[in-house]
């Protein structure tokens, strides 16, 4: 079978630092990929090159077979192919819920107003804000725009959605509520490539965990595997660090003077 | 001293023309100069080679040389040059050259001001540049362009008043006439300074209620 999204000798350089060296990545549909890797390892970069935030230098990227890293790539066309949510939601500030989830369907894939509107607030009953959809984001919470926000990607019926670091910027109540809605597009079987410094919830979710680190993927493989038995040394290291804060001993009683 | 009442009452029909002078100077000079602000600032947030330098040592000429003498200049120097136009046309010109350079630095920074974040959002969900323009940058920019937008309108209706120096009938202009028929000094500068506040003052608080209702609109609470 072959695979909807495939990186290969993919490269990309901020100035003359190489932030991506020589990715190598397949991603079948229907599979949940969760990338893992301490900062500045070039995950975010690698899922923003996916959409053409950031352009790749050299090395193949393929959607559905198709080479993206051509000159005559429209990447409108990909980015409809290809939902993006960010760390910090990102909605626009002037517009209702409503307007922000619309602005796509009827303004990039010129859909009938009707039909757009009752998709858009099936999907918002779904993560449960119906009731916020003439609300301003800036009258929601965190948590409440984030589902908003991957509302709005799902609108325009992507084939893939890719998430960054989206519970990054999020209070530890408002994580769950954005990771259930996440958790719910995998059962659903939506592709997704997805960063995050959850370790328990890339556990759960993931069908393949990817760890980066330097701009270089050192290891890929089931998460079961990977979190019990790491093979890179990096890799140990980074689950250590993680791990250091859940099996710290507790401090004994001081006495207080 | 007395307080000559009467004289006043004589010299109204005189100065509600020129504040119709002074309204007409000041609202066609701050369209224009929007207009000519709207072009430029495009061009330096395009970064249109060659022309975003034009577009630069204008806006450092306007800001940094006195009302008055590019007045002085329009009014006197050009018709050396065999340009010869009217006070009222000099008047329009010189306060759209420097309204002009004023209104393109706030349209710039209410552009710059957008966040890049709400440019990606935009163009993630496969928006056109030209719709990114109009349904996010635009609308945000607006917003946040508005209270030095409004300020500067207000700063330029008040400037007028260096028009009266090319015998353009606006209020300055009438007050001075005054002064030097009758001597009427006292008298006729009270009015001045009453016509201003009555003017400005209800401008200035129409402008920062509409701000304040735009932007609750549009940003919602």
């Amino acid at each position: 079978m072959s695979a909807l999204i495939e990186f290969k000798g993919f490269n990309k350089f901020f100035g003359a630092q190489q932030v991506l060296d020589h990715v190598d990545l397949q991603v079948r549909s229907g599979e949940v990929v969760v990338i893992l890797g301490p900062s500045g390892c070039g995950k975010s970069t690698l899922l923003r090159c996916l959409n053409g935030l950031e352009t790749a230098h050299s090395g193949s990227l393929r959607l559905a077979g198709k080479e993206l890293l051509g000159a005559g790539t429209d990447w409108r066309q990909v980015r409809q192919q290809v939902g993006m949510v960010f760390q910090s939601y990102h909605l626009f500030g002037h517009m209702s819920v409503i307007d922000n989830l619309l602005l796509g369907p009827l303004k990039v894939q010129k859909r009938e107003r009707r039909e757009a509107q009752a998709h858009a607030e099936a999907l918002l009953a779904r993560v449960g804000l119906l009731d916020k959809r003439d609300a301003f984001p800036r009258q929601l919470s965190g948590g409440q725009q984030q589902r908003i926000a991957i509302v709005r990607s799902l609108c325009m019926n992507p084939q893939v959605m890719l998430f960054d670091e989206v519970t990054a910027a999020l209070d530890p109540e408002m994580v769950k509520e954005v990771l259930q809605v996440i958790q719910g597009l995998a059962q659903g079987g939506m592709t997704l490539l997805i960063v995050t410094h959850e370790m328990a919830f890339a556990r759960a979710v993931a069908d393949r965990i990817v760890f980066m680190e330097a701009g270089r993927i050192l290891e890929q493989r089931d998460p079961e595997s990977f979190f019990t038995n790491p093979q890179s040394a990096r890799a140990q290291q980074f689950l250590e660090k993680f791990s250091f804060v859940e099996s710290l001993p507790k401090t004994p009683a001081k006495e207080l003077s | 001293m007395s307080f000559d009442f009467a004289f006043i009452l004589s010299t109204l029909p005189a100065f509600l023309k020129a504040v119709g002078v002074t309204l007409q100077v000041g609202l066609i000079a701050i369209g224009t100069s929007l207009l000519v602000a709207l072009v430029n600032a495009a061009i330096l947030v395009y970064r249109t080679p060659y022309l975003q330098r034009l577009v630069k040592l204008y806006v450092e000429l306007a800001r940094n040389t006195p009302l008055l003498i590019q007045l002085f200049f329009v009014y006197f120097a050009l018709p050396e040059l065999g340009l010869k136009i009217s006070g009222f046309a000099a008047a329009l010109i010189t306060m759209t050259f420097l309204g002009g350079a004023y209104l393109t630095e706030v349209l710039r920074a209410g552009v710059e001001a957008v966040p890049v974040a709400q440019l990606e959002s935009g163009r993630s969900i496969g928006l056109s540049e030209g719709q990114l323009l109009r349904h996010v940058i635009l609308p945000q920019a607006g917003i946040l362009s508005l209270p030095a937008l409004f300020a500067n309108f207000i700063f330029l209706l008040k400037e007028t008043t260096v028009v009266s120096a090319v015998a353009v009938p606006e209020i300055l202009y009438t007050t001075k006439s005054y002064i030097a028929l009758y001597y009427k000094t006292y008298e006729m500068l009270a009015v001045l300074t009453l016509i201003c506040v009555l003017l400005f003052l209800p401008l200035s608080l129409l402008l920062s209620r509409l701000e304040r209702r735009l932007q609750h609109g549009q940003f919602g609470s």
